[in-house]
């Protein structure tokens, strides 16, 4: 069986790594780079996945999440739990062994992501019947908690989902409704989140997809208010500076907007600049020219993403004004040194305002083109402090 | 070449030729994922990457979806690779193709619509909804990108007076079609890419719909599917060579050997331009599909008519 063992070994020595990050922002960075340094790619889905890398303390929904998410991952499959940045680079070195341990154990009985999905929510029969965002799992009664994010019309689709045809396999068949042409089309409750690639985790985008269009969108974080723990390692001071801020937020929405290559760069001139060596630093900063002058001198991507989530001219919210590719282009200044970063959280109410009727790929570059994942959570981190 | 044999079926019998001609489709397909890997992630690992990855999607565990739609979904995952095989036998393997008939173009065009079935089937399969959303998008895709391709095709047959592929490399020996055909050259590698859904027509495919057709792929099917789309891109390059860079012909060394030379010199181009730019949104160049490249590729067959009759290619 040496011989089996080993080749098992050797064709997972490359495994496909999902990352769940709800802890600081720096323990992400450095999960990462260390996934860069030795080429192992980020998984897309849970299919794509041979290990989901928990990042920080999940909080009591994303943690059910995970278990959802987990069940989701074909086998041989692995969980590894990271709290401390200085520990990512030990506990992936010893992921591949214990693939290749577990990767006899097809037959074992695995946990089904339906029956762990009803857990979490026993009565809402329309809330979680779609895979769009993997492994969501909804708070229990949170549709009356939203109140605060009024004035946006994201409870104003309700009353409409209350005729699906059905259920097939526990899951709610799509029904139909007036689309936004006023044609009769198919409808389908989905919710986007809480893990998917270059989103902030425990964000949860709940609506009606009409094609690819999204109606009644509701943007909520699903572990609430709840502040990321603290932990003594996590590189705090590093945590707030704006060039690399700035350059992490660039790298998820360069993802979203599918370039891959510049993605990558501007993730490597992350990881130099929050070197300790001056000589790295000061790659880093060259390098963090290079890609954002690439990213603004591209015309392949201003044609591609102009005119997606215009704010026509009014900043609020904390959002900047302009539509995406404005508020990537500021990305690229602050970077650059030339700005400070947006202090104030993005309010999820008017952003969800933004990404109401647009459509899948639109919503996605609009949450991507706002720092959600610094802004609120860093925000209510800092309160809980106070 | 003999010139009266030109199907490599006929010359060195058929199961040599077809085991001959799927090996090379599968090598051409390898060295496409090295080539773009070193692209995206540097040297580092890449000479080892497509072994090591069937490898991985080998030993992995194949994972269904809640209520999927079982036989259209692995038809489907099974239906890329052979697309992309299939598409293989009409592109030339040391001046052969592996069969030779009076319409191997229309054939390769054939092949690549029927990758419409497949991609959408495979959008549809899992019963899901981002991959679903990768089906449509797809879809939206080959509106733009179809056309402009069956008249690139043509244009090639049209200046060779055939649509055997052996008589279009043969037409060439004179001048590479590529000279009197840019945008054809290049409207056909674009439109590989864009049914290959790689590079910047990887919307179907994108991060931002979690991977979209390919997002509840596992084991087997998902390494069926990326080996479909390696391979199609591969076998796109060898016939893009066939087609517009005089295949074989050069200097010195044998035809073979300038064959995949000039291949690998396709590919490095298709992979620098094609992970230069971002996805383009399939919303936003369907326009340009209809209202440049369309009239840009009739307008090109316009003048490779004009010039077979002026005598130029005889």
């Amino acid at each position: 069986m040496d011989v089996r063992r080993r080749l098992t070994r050797w064709a997972l020595a490359r495994p496909h790594v999902l990352l769940v990050s709800p802890g600081p922002r720096a323990l992400r960075w450095a999960a990462e780079a260390e996934l860069d340094r030795r080429s192992w790619p980020e998984a897309g889905s849970p299919a794509d996945a041979d290990v989901v890398l928990v990042a920080g303390e999940p909080g009591p929904s994303t943690s059910a999440a995970v278990d959802v998410l987990m069940s989701q991952l074909p086998r041989p499959r692995v969980r590894i739990d990271v709290d401390r940045a200085d520990d990512v680079g030990r506990r992936l070195d010893g992921v591949v062994a214990a693939l290749a341990d577990v990767s006899g154990q097809l037959a074992e009985p695995s946990g089904d992501p339906q029956a762990l999905l009803r857990l979490g929510e026993p009565s809402e029969a329309g809330g979680q019947g779609d895979h769009g965002g993997h492994g969501d799992v909804s708070e229990h009664g949170d549709d009356g908690g939203h109140g605060d994010h009024g004035g946006h019309g994201d409870h104003g689709g309700h009353g409409e989902h209350a005729h699906h045809g059905g259920e097939v396999a526990g899951l709610p068949m799509a029904g139909t409704a007036p689309d936004r042409d006023g044609l009769e089309l198919d409808s389908l409750r989905v919710s986007l989140g809480p893990v998917l690639p270059a989103w902030p985790t425990g964000l949860v985008l709940s609506g009606t997809m009409q094609g690819d269009v999204l109606t009644g969108a509701r943007l909520r974080w699903i572990d609430g208010d709840r502040a990321p723990p603290p932990s003594p390692d996590d590189g705090r001071p590093d945590d707030g500076r704006p060039d690399v801020v700035a350059l992490d937020a660039l790298a998820r929405f360069l993802r979203v907007a599918g370039w891959p290559v510049a993605a990558r760069r501007a993730r490597a001139a992350r990881h130099a600049l929050l070197s300790a060596d001056e000589e790295s630093v000061r790659r880093g900063r060259a390098a963090a020219a290079r890609v954002t002058r690439t990213v603004r001198r591209s015309r392949f991507l201003r044609w591609s993403v102009r005119g997606i989530g215009d704010t026509h001219g009014t900043a609020g919210d904390g959002i900047p004004a302009g539509d995406v590719l404005d508020r990537a282009y500021r990305w690229c200044a602050v970077a650059g040194g030339g700005l400070p970063v947006a202090s104030a959280p993005a309010d999820l109410g008017a952003l969800a305002g933004m990404v109401e009727g647009q459509e899948l790929a639109a919503a996605r570059l609009i949450v991507a083109s706002v720092d959600l994942d610094g802004a609120a959570v860093g925000a209510e981190y800092g309160r809980a402090h106070d | 070449m003999t010139d009266s044999v030109t199907s490599s079926a006929a010359a060195w019998g058929v199961l040599p030729a077809v085991v001959v001609v799927a090996l090379v489709a599968v090598a051409l397909g390898a060295l496409f994922v090295v080539v773009d890997r070193v692209a995206v992630t540097g040297v580092r690992g890449a000479l080892g990457a497509p072994v090591v990855e069937a490898g991985r999607l080998l030993v992995q565990q194949r994972r269904v979806t809640p209520a999927p739609d079982r036989l259209l979904w692995r038809l489907a995952s099974a239906a890329v690779l052979v697309l992309a095989m299939l598409s293989m036998a009409v592109v030339p393997v040391a001046g052969r193709t592996l069969w030779s008939t009076t319409a191997d173009l229309v054939w390769f065009n054939a092949m690549e619509a029927l990758m419409w079935a497949a991609v959408w089937l495979l959008g549809w399969g899992p019963n899901a909804v981002h991959s679903l959303v990768g089906g449509y998008r797809f879809l939206a895709q080959g509106l733009a990108y179809e056309l402009p391709l069956m008249f690139a095709l043509i244009t090639a047959g049209l200046g060779a007076g055939t649509l055997r592929t052996t008589g279009v490399v043969a037409a060439q020996r004179e001048l590479w079609f590529v000279v009197t055909m840019p945008a054809a050259f290049v409207v056909f590698l674009a439109s590989a890419a864009a049914f290959a859904f790689w590079g910047p027509f990887s919307a179907p495919a994108g991060d931002d719909i979690a991977g979209g057709v390919v997002s509840e792929l596992s084991g087997v099917e998902r390494l069926l599917v990326e080996a479909g789309r390696a391979v199609f891109l591969g076998v796109s390059a060898a016939m893009a060579v066939a087609l517009f860079l005089g295949g074989g012909a050069g200097p010195w060394l044998p035809d073979w050997s300038w064959q995949l030379l000039k291949t690998v010199l396709v590919m490095l181009v298709l992979v620098a331009a094609g992970r230069r730019v971002p996805t383009l949104r399939p919303d936003r160049y369907v326009e340009v599909g209809w209202m440049v490249l369309v009239p840009v590729t009739l307008v090109q067959a316009l003048v490779v008519a004009l010039l077979v009759l002026s005598g130029w290619y005889a």
